[in-house]
């Protein structure tokens, strides 16, 4: 059996609500409280979270603000320690081997850049690089090859301050990428880019990341058309717990109570009248019905709305019985923001 | 640090620091110009009032000036650390998997360095300008100033694990820095304490700070030699110091940093 890229197993966070921290010299009277840290008012942000993603898969973790995305992507980096479960990367425990697990995996992070400011975008690269103790050739040739991959070579020694949103995003992806860690995280990947940029850096990672480079990618989002666009499964997380999992196309159709349908329909020469068919409401599960006649031609559609565990059988039975032939099935599902919505809100409700 | 590779590690942090400090230039002039006139100042204070120092052989300008140099040369390690807790930069440098050793020397060092290259005019200052006459024991300056270094060292890991949780105040090394600004004899022999509370120089010989000014001044103002029975116990004492200081700044830094991750405010300043 194959071992997960990355495999989550009851992962659960807590917070101290009221976790403070000291502001100023003049709050000194605070310091015992925040030294001793005691564990009360505890906030779940994460709560027994289980997945597992394949080699090479994109994996979406969909949520709203607040939902524990950024918590789960810094414990998964090993920056905030779990109460309870386990985090593996091909394997390795994310706490007990924060070290071999950063070998095989990066994050990137939007609000923790991490790059000096004076120094220029290749200084920055060679910088990490020799933290991360790549030989100074290696470093070299690849940060060239990054650079290049990145499309950053017009901007490669110009001084990070200098660096736009966009670049400053493939400027930390070629950071995430010089230890050639095959599994990436992404926090919020596009927030903060133009549509244009955006759709370009979508594009850039999914085909030449994980399609070409064969990478792993965990996105955290909030934004829905991206994860339908880019994404193969998701989980979606909200108020610390992973409601729904599976492809998007799952998804949707896990939360549809209703399903519309169209049905073209072909009169076996007898004409019929649109009354006729009043029986097929009467079927359980179905809640609307229309029928039309495209005008000119022997076709009618049948519109329906029904529940989700409507008897189809039935239904083409009695078009079957009137005469009539099935020339196409046109069904619609909610959208992926549609199940989102109704699962985040069930949630809140 | 076991390895070649953790020096080179050092060395990216020191070369980083370098590049930022360098690419300021006014700041180089300033920093530069802010510890001669410390110095002239203190030493055109001290030439204004000579007055023998029995404690150390010595006169009032020789013994301030290397207070002075030790103030300049050694202290300033503990602020190395400290400018470096910022969430953008720590949180992106302890996923490199960094260790602790290599992040704390990396991120002091350059300071280090800086006080290194101005205690040279600093002491040209001293000597040429105000007749500062030193006596120095170059083994046992060497040596004071490992020790030194040690303590200031350790002082800093447990102010950084400490500012980790807290964020901005430290009041423990703040608190301590404070009492040897008083109490350690960087301007007056620690004696003289006497004459103002009985006893309270005994105080300010619990402090590191007062055995580290202590060491440097036998080394320098009397050519000490650690061969000598007298000099070699004070050289102890601190020695213990630093031994008892190692152990507890390693916890504490790590004790920080795993609350810190605990409590989910690495990022947080």
């Amino acid at each position: 059996m194959e071992v997960p890229a990355l495999q989550v197993i009851d992962i659960t966070k807590r917070y101290n609500a009221s976790a403070r921290s000291i502001r100023s010299s003049a709050e000194v009277w605070k310091f015992v409280s925040v030294l001793r840290g005691r564990r009360e008012n505890m906030m779940t942000a994460l709560d027994k979270i289980n997945f597992a993603i394949a080699p090479g898969e994109i994996f979406g973790l969909l949520g709203p603000n607040g939902a524990g995305k950024t918590t789960l992507i810094k414990i998964l980096s090993t920056l905030v320690l779990p109460d309870s479960g386990q985090a593996l990367v091909y394997g390795t425990d994310v706490v007990k081997h924060p070290r071999t697990t950063l070998k095989n995996l990066q994050a990137v992070l939007a609000e923790s850049w991490g790059f000096e400011r004076r120094l220029t975008g290749r200084q920055n690269l060679q910088f990490y690089a020799t933290l991360y103790g790549i030989p100074r050739e290696i470093a070299d040739r690849r940060i060239d090859e990054l650079i290049d991959f990145c499309q950053l070579k017009f901007a490669a020694d110009e001084m990070f301050q200098k660096y736009s949103t966009g670049m400053t995003r493939k400027l930390l992806v070629s950071r995430a990428l010089l230890t050639d860690a095959s599994v990436l995280l992404f926090d919020e990947p596009t927030s903060g880019l133009d549509p244009g940029a955006a759709a370009d850096f979508r594009s850039f990672l999914k085909n030449t990341l994980a399609r070409e480079k064969g990478k792993t990618l965990f996105w955290a989002t909030h934004n829905l058309t991206e994860a339908q666009e880019v994404c193969d499964s998701i989980a979606v997380l909200n108020k610390g717990r992973v409601v729904a999992t599976g492809t998007p196309s799952e998804i949707r159709s896990a939360i549809a109570e209703r399903v519309s349908m169209a049905i073209a329909l072909q009169e076996n020469g007898t004409a019929r009248q649109v009354d006729e068919f009043g029986e097929i409401s009467r079927v359980e599960g179905v809640m609307q019905m229309e029928m039309r006649k495209v005008p000119g031609s022997q076709t009618m559609i049948l519109e329906l709305e029904a529940t989700r565990d409507v008897d189809y059988n039935k239904i083409f039975e009695l078009l079957s019985s009137q005469g009539l032939r099935i020339v196409g099935i046109e069904a619609s599902q909610p959208s992926l923001e549609e199940a989102f919505i109704k699962l985040t809100r069930e949630e809140r409700s | 640090m076991q390895s070649p590779i953790e020096w080179k590690k050092v060395w990216a942090l020191v070369k980083r620091d370098i590049y930022n400090w360098s690419s300021y230039r006014s700041q180089i002039i300033t920093t530069v110009a802010a510890a001669l006139i410390g110095v002239a100042a203190w030493g055109v204070n001290a030439d204004y009032r000579n007055i023998a120092v029995p404690q150390y052989n010595t006169d009032y300008v020789s013994f301030l000036i290397v207070g002075i140099l030790v103030t300049n040369l050694i202290l300033p390690l503990g602020t190395g650390v400290q400018k470096q807790l910022n969430p953008w930069t720590l949180e992106t440098i302890l996923m490199t998997g960094l260790k602790t050793p290599t992040f704390v020397l990396g991120t002091s060092l350059w300071t280090y360095i800086l006080s290194v290259v101005l205690f040279i005019p600093q002491l040209y200052l001293g000597i040429y300008v105000f007749g500062a006459h030193l006596v120095i024991n170059y083994v046992s300056l060497l040596i004071s100033i490992i020790i030194s270094s040690v303590i200031i060292f350790c002082l800093a890991m447990i102010s950084t694990g400490i500012r980790i949780v807290t964020k901005v105040t430290d009041p423990i090394t703040w608190g301590l820095a404070m009492a040897a600004t008083l109490l350690s004899g960087l301007t007056y022999p620690v004696q003289e304490l006497n004459n103002y509370y009985p006893g309270l120089s005994t105080v300010s010989w619990l402090l590191p700070q007062t055995w580290i000014f202590h060491i440097v001044r036998l080394s320098t103002l009397e050519a000490g030699s650690i061969i000598n029975p007298q000099i070699a116990l004070p050289f102890l004492v601190t020695a213990g110091y630093a031994l008892f200081l190692v152990p507890i700044s390693v916890f504490i830094y790590k004790w920080g940093l795993r609350r810190a991750k605990r409590d989910g405010t690495l990022g947080w300043y």
